[in-house]
C-alpha cells in the first residue's frame, strides 16, 4: 500500500480494478484543516483522465504494471501474435489493445507491451517506423517542390499520404505519433 | 581590470548621471522587448548603444558604465547565470524586484493607515493547537505555525491596530501553493468586526492593483458568498447542520467525488469544496467565502444558532482566481470557551499520535483580562504575489523555491 506522501508523478496505482498513472500530484490544506492530495490520473487501459482527491494518509494500491519487449509474429483475424524475446512464450493481443499501433506492424518488429496483472493493456511502437509502399500511383520525376500529396498503401495495410515523387516499392519513414509520412529512406538491414 | 574601475566608490545613480553627464554607474544590463539594451538601477534606465551592448554576450548581466564627455567604457561582470546546473537564484531579477516591491507596498499600506508593525517570537512553546498542523521542533520549543496567539496578547494589552509580516512554518506542507516555510501577513483591529477587515482587504487589493498583471480585477468590489450558498449552487444540496453525513455522501456519489466510508462531516465538506466549489471561486472578482460551519470555527466566535440553518461562525476566507489567500476571524474573546476548544484539540492531537502542546496560559490570561471585540486576518503573502503576478506555482515566483 502507498501512502499519500509517497505519491508522485508517474506512479501507477490501481482503482476499482483498473490501472492508472499519476500525471499530476499537488498537496493542498484548506484553511488550517486536514491536508489533501489532489491528483490527476490517466487510465492506462482507456486513456481517459480523472481527478481524484485523497485525504492525507489515505492509501492506494500500487498497480502491478510491467513492460516487456515483445516481437511481432503474425495476425490471426483480429488477434495479433507476439513472442517474448526472452522466454519465447507467445501471446495474442487484441486489435482494441493495439490501437493505432496496428498500422505500423511488420514481421519481427520489437514493440514494448505493458501488462497489468499479466493482461496486455497497451502496445508501444517506436516514434518512427520504416515501411515499404506496396501500392501507389507512379512517381512524378523532379516534383520535389510542391506540397501536393497522393495516397499510398504500405505493407501493414495502412493508407498514408506521400509526396508525388515517391515511387511504388520505395521505403518510407512514418512518424507514429502523428501517423504522417516523414521521409523516404533506404531499405533497413535485415528486412 | 580597467583603471577607471578603481573609482567605484565614486559611483553615482543613473538619475544623477542624466544630470551631470559624467561618472560611473552600475546595475543590471537588460534587453527591452525591442532588443535594445539598457542598464538599470533603482533610479532609472540608461540606454546602451549597440556598439556598447555588444560587449555583453548574455542578458541580464551585471555591468558598469564609465561615462566621460568623450564617450563610454563598459565592463561586464557576470554572464550566463541560468546555464549553471544549480542556479544560485531561481527567478529573473525583474520578477524578484516586483515581489519585494509588493512586500514594501504592503508595509506602506498599513503604516500610512496608522497600524503599528509588531514582531513576535518564531520559536514558541505552543506553536498552534490545530490537530492537523505539524510544527518543527526548535530546541525545547517549536517554530510557530502562525503568530496569532501572540498577536492577540498584544491586542489584549490595548495596543492596536497592529500588523506583522513574517515567516511561519508548517512541517510537511509542500505543494504548488504550499511551502514548509512561508511569509504570513496578519493584521488585527480592536472594536472591529469582519466588515472592517473586509474593507481593509478591498482597500489593500486595490492599493496593490498597479503591481498586478490584471489591475482591473484587483480594483473591483469584493464578492461575498456564504458556504451554504456555494453548496446550493455547485453541489446542489442544502447544508442544515454539521453532523449529518448522508447528504454529503450522496452528493459525492452524484458528482463522482471520491470519499471514504469513515470520513467525518468536515472531511466530506472539504472533498466537495475542493472538487466542486473551489475551481469556480474568485474567477471574476476577489471573493469572500463567509459563514463557515461552526465545526470549522478555529479561533473565531460562533454565530447564534438559527433554526433549521447551518450553525456557523464569524469567519471568512479570501479567494483570488481559485487560490485561497487569507482567513479572517471575528475573534473568540471568551477565555473559557477558548480553553474548552484547546482541550478538545489536545485530545484530538493525542488520538492522532501527535505532540500535545501545553495549554497557552499567557494567551488565555490575555483573553480573560477582558479583550474587547476584535477582528483579524492571516494572509499568505507568497500566494498573494502569485495571484498578483498571474502565476500558478511557487516555483515561478519564489527566489529560493
Amino acid at each position: 500500500m502507498l501512502k499519500t506522501d509517497q505519491f508522485r508523478k508517474k506512479l501507477k496505482i490501481e482503482i476499482d480494478g483498473e490501472p492508472y498513472i499519476m500525471i499530476d500530484v499537488d498537496f493542498v490544506r484548506p484553511g488550517k484543516g486536514q491536508g489533501f492530495v489532489r491528483t490527476k490520473l490517466r487510465n492506462l487501459i482507456t486513456g481517459s483522465v480523472i481527478e481524484r482527491t485523497f485525504k492525507s494518509n489515505e492509501t492506494a494500491t500500487q498497480a502491478r504494471v510491467m513492460d516487456q519487449d515483445m516481437q511481432y509474429m503474425y495476425a490471426d483475424g483480429s488477434d495479433y501474435a507476439f513472442m517474448n524475446t526472452q522466454n519465447y512464450e507467445q501471446i495474442n493481443v487484441g486489435a482494441d489493445v493495439l490501437g493505432d499501433a496496428v498500422n505500423y506492424l511488420y514481421e519481427n518488429m520489437i514493440c514494448t507491451i505493458s501488462f497489468f496483472n499479466d493482461m496486455p493493456i497497451s502496445v508501444e511502437v517506436p516514434n518512427f517506423v520504416e515501411l515499404q509502399i506496396i501500392d501507389c500511383e507512379p512517381g512524378i520525376k523532379g516534383n520535389t517542390a510542391t506540397n501536393a500529396m497522393k495516397p499510398a498503401v504500405v505493407t501493414s495495410g495502412y493508407r498514408v499520404n506521400v509526396p508525388l515523387f515517391v515511387e511504388n516499392g520505395e521505403w518510407i519513414r512514418i512518424d507514429t505519433r502523428t501517423g504522417a509520412y516523414s521521409e523516404r529512406c533506404k531499405k533497413p538491414e535485415g528486412r | 581590470m580597467p583603471q577607471w574601475l578603481g573609482a567605484f566608490h565614486q559611483r553615482i545613480s543613473i538619475a544623477d548621471l542624466a544630470k551631470t553627464g559624467e561618472g560611473l554607474v552600475a546595475g543590471l544590463a537588460k534587453k527591452a522587448a525591442d532588443h535594445c539594451a539598457y542598464l538599470s538601477d533603482q533610479t532609472g534606465n540608461l540606454p546602451l548603444q549597440p556598439v556598447v551592448s555588444e560587449a555583453i554576450e548574455s542578458f541580464p548581466a551585471w555591468a558598469a558604465v564609465y561615462q566621460t564627455p568623450n564617450g563610454r567604457q563598459v565592463l561586464r561582470y557576470q554572464q550566463q547565470r541560468h546555464h549553471a546546473e544549480a542556479p544560485f537564484i531561481a527567478q529573473e531579477p525583474d520578477g524578484l524586484i516586483q515581489r519585494w516591491k509588493i512586500h514594501q507596498a504592503i508595509r506602506d499600506f498599513f503604516l500610512v493607515r496608522g497600524f503599528l508593525q509588531v514582531d513576535t517570537p518564531l520559536a514558541v512553546p505552543c506553536p498552534g493547537m490545530e490537530p492537523y498542523l505539524d510544527s518543527f521542533p526548535a530546541g525545547s520549543n517549536y517554530l510557530r505555525t502562525s503568530p496569532e496567539l501572540h498577536m492577540k496578547r498584544i491586542l489584549a494589552a490595548g495596543i492596536e491596530p497592529i500588523f506583522q509580516m513574517g515567516p511561519c512554518f508548517r512541517a510537511g506542507d509542500i505543494g504548488s501553493q504550499h511551502r514548509e516555510e512561508f511569509l504570513m501577513l496578519e493584521w488585527y483591529r480592536l472594536f472591529a468586526d469582519l466588515d472592517h477587515i473586509a474593507q481593509d482587504v478591498a482597500a489593500l487589493l486595490s492599493f496593490l492593483a498597479p503591481f498586478s498583471s490584471d489591475p482591473a480585477y484587483f480594483s473591483q468590489e469584493l464578492l461575498h458568498v456564504t458556504c451554504a450558498e456555494l453548496f446550493q449552487q455547485f453541489v446542489q444540496i442544502e447544508l442544515t447542520d454539521h453532523v449529518t453525513r448522508k447528504p454529503l455522501r450522496n452528493a459525492c456519489e452524484r458528482w463522482g467525488v471520491h470519499y471514504l466510508e469513515d470520513d467525518d462531516w468536515d472531511t466530506l465538506f472539504f472533498r466537495l469544496f475542493l472538487n466542486r466549489i473551489e475551481p469556480h471561486l474568485g474567477m471574476n472578482a476577489p471573493t469572500l467565502v463567509t459563514q463557515f460551519p461552526a465545526s470549522q470555527a478555529a479561533l473565531a466566535k460562533k454565530a447564534p444558532p438559527g433554526t433549521g440553518l447551518l450553525p456557523t461562525c464569524y469567519r471568512f476566507e479570501l479567494f483570488i482566481k481559485r487560490i485561497e489567500i487569507a482567513n479572517a476571524f471575528y475573534e473568540l474573546t471568551d477565555a473559557q470557551e477558548q480553553r474548552q476548544r484547546f482541550t478538545e484539540q489536545q485530545e484530538e492531537r493525542r488520538k492522532l499520535n501527535k505532540p500535545v502542546y501545553p495549554m497557552d496560559e499567557p494567551f488565555l490570561n490575555g483573553l480573560s483580562s477582558g479583550l474587547p471585540p476584535a477582528a483579524g486576518i492571516a494572509l499568505g503573502v507568497d500566494r498573494l504575489v502569485l495571484a498578483l503576478l498571474g502565476r500558478s506555482s511557487f516555483n515561478q515566483v519564489l527566489p529560493f523555491p
